[in-house]
């Protein structure tokens, strides 16, 4: 008798099927697609997937026997510094997109525009454009991390010769 | 209605930015010299990649943002909005790059603890291994050294016992034999009760005692067999399963002449079994004793080959460890156990060795 499938595989028979009836009702194909938001979909995405890349590392770290090492404790620290900043910035470019182009004012001779406040959402514009109060120290913690791990190799193999007789 | 200055916002965002590129420098800088010390190292790789992404973003996000606020400063905003999705894809490029190497390293990092589980592992069979293999020589020099012992023993002690009576006898009668005689005479009796007494001592070699005896645990010794002969199992194709009893079991014995007995054991079965046949091993509490049983579903033993095996000295078929089963029941018997074997042609072969638990009692009723 033949083993089960895996249950990816079952999982994933429906499919072409699925596929052939959503063909069915097609009317017109529009072989060239306009890209108007495609850009910042795609930079959402792309905040997401290091926000989960930074969470599974910090986690690791955590979980691990590096977390009793004080250069890895900095290390999960600026991973979870940038993990909350990918929340932070995330949520900006949304704001930022929503606040209207019209709320930025800039009279003849001024040098550095105002903001016009309307709702909370022109608060929260002003709040998202902090964001590098997160990412600068979370690239700090990952400097104290690795200046840390440099130092517990000890003296460079080359130097150890040095000092004179 | 409200306007509130865009100044602090625009700060922070220049003075981040510049701090953003000067941190990710020192992490670029210090990660090239963490990788410099081994550039085998997957971890230092990992860091170098990391920092290197983590300084592309930095970079391209300053200059964007300084850029923005320069050209928006300067009254050239449509210039910036062309310039804007391309600052925007090269951080999106930099985030999915450093997104992957931290997720790859993970997997790395997996693996390369799993493949130093298993060196580690190797490492420890191959120590134990060998120490069982000195045992091993150690048991058959004694062995060997048993059994010239008693071959010589018993060739010479009938002579030396009649050249012994003899001369004792011819002694009794020394006072017809002239005074030189009778001194040669006394030094033949001499020389024969020396030679009397050396067929003594090789006879004492028998009795000695095997060895240490220490309090086992006979599923221990049963799991640590296993995961010695495993690789060798699973190369035939052969599946060992094992049971253990949950309660310790037990018992005073020699520890690696144990474990040399019940891998000769299990070595027998691995090499009779065919690709899909199992071995069952089950500890147990018996009566009197712990119990340990090696089923196989084998081609089984004829009972004339198997008296002839269990026969001590019979010249039989030698595999795995050189010894014969007659050896694995001296063993056993030595610790005051029993073994008994079952077996019938096609359906398998059923070993069970019974160590008794009351061993410092009986040497102690033995002694008395």
């Amino acid at each position: 008798m033949n083993p089960l499938p895996h249950p990816l595989v079952r999982l994933l028979r429906p499919l072409p099927l699925a596929a052939l009836l959503l063909l069915l009702p097609a009317r017109a194909a529009h072989a060239l697609q306009t890209h108007a938001y495609d850009g910042l979909y795609l930079h959402q995405i792309a905040h997401l997937f290091l926000l989960a890349a930074m969470l599974s590392f910090a986690l690791r770290i955590q979980h691990s026997r590096l977390a009793v090492r004080r250069p890895w404790r900095w290390m999960a620290a600026g991973a979870w510094l940038l993990a909350l900043w990918n929340v932070w910035a995330f949520g900006g470019h949304f704001i930022e997109a929503a606040v209207p182009e019209e709320a930025m004012l800039r009279e003849p001779g001024q040098l550095v525009p105002r903001l016009l406040v309307v709702s909370w959402l022109e608060l929260a514009y002003v709040v998202a454009k902090l964001e590098h109060l997160l990412v600068v120290p979370a690239v700090f913690s990952f400097y104290l991390g690795l200046r840390g791990i440099h130092r517990a190799l000890g003296p460079s193999p080359d130097r150890e010769g040095e000092g004179g007789p | 209605m409200t306007t509130i200055s865009l100044l602090p916002i625009w700060l922070v965002d220049i003075a981040g930015s510049t701090l953003l590129v000067v941190g990710s420098v020192l992490c670029l800088a210090t990660s090239f010299k963490i990788l410099r010390r081994d550039e085998g190292d997957p971890l230092a790789t990992y860091l170098f990649w990391f920092c290197g992404a983590l300084f592309a973003f930095a970079l391209s996000r300053a200059v964007g943002h300084i850029v923005k606020h320069l050209l928006v400063f300067a009254g050239h905003r449509d210039w910036w909005l062309l310039l804007a999705p391309l600052s925007g894809s090269i951080n999106t490029l930099t985030f999915v790059v450093i997104a992957s190497v931290t997720l790859f390293f993970q997997r790395m990092q997996s693996l390369f603890n799993r493949m130093n589980r298993d060196r580690e592992k190797i490492g420890r069979t191959s120590r134990e291994l060998l120490d069982l293999n000195r045992a091993l020589e150690s048991a058959v020099f004694e062995r060997t050294r048993m059994e010239m012992a008693l071959r010589f023993a018993h060739d010479i002690r009938n002579p030396a016992t009649i050249i012994g009576g003899l001369a004792r006898r011819m002694t009794q009668e020394a006072d017809q034999l002239p005074a030189a005689e009778g001194e040669r005479l006394a030094r033949v009796r001499e020389q024969a009760e020396r030679l009397e007494e050396l067929v003594g001592r090789f006879e004492e070699v028998r009795t000695e005692a095997p060895g240490a005896f220490l309090p086992l645990d006979m599923s221990g010794l049963a799991e640590s067999c296993v995961e010695l002969l495993a690789p060798e199992a699973a190369e035939k194709g052969v599946t060992i399963e094992l049971t253990l009893s949950p309660t310790l079991l037990l018992f005073q014995g020699n520890e690696r002449l144990m474990k040399i007995a019940i891998m000769h054991l299990i070595r027998n079965s691995i090499e009779a079994c065919r690709e899909g046949q199992t071995i069952r091993l089950t500890t147990a509490l018996a009566e009197g004793g712990v119990r340990l049983r090696i089923e196989d579903n084998g081609p089984g033993i004829s009972p004339e080959r198997l008296e002839q095996i269990l026969t001590p000295f019979a010249t039989v078929e030698r595999r795995g460890t050189g010894l014969g089963l007659s050896y694995v029941k001296q063993v056993i018997e030595g610790h005051k156990g029993e073994m008994t074997i079952r077996s019938q042609v096609g359906a398998g072969t059923t070993v069970e060795l019974t160590l008794p638990t009351h061993l410092g009692v009986l040497r102690e009723r033995e002694l008395s």
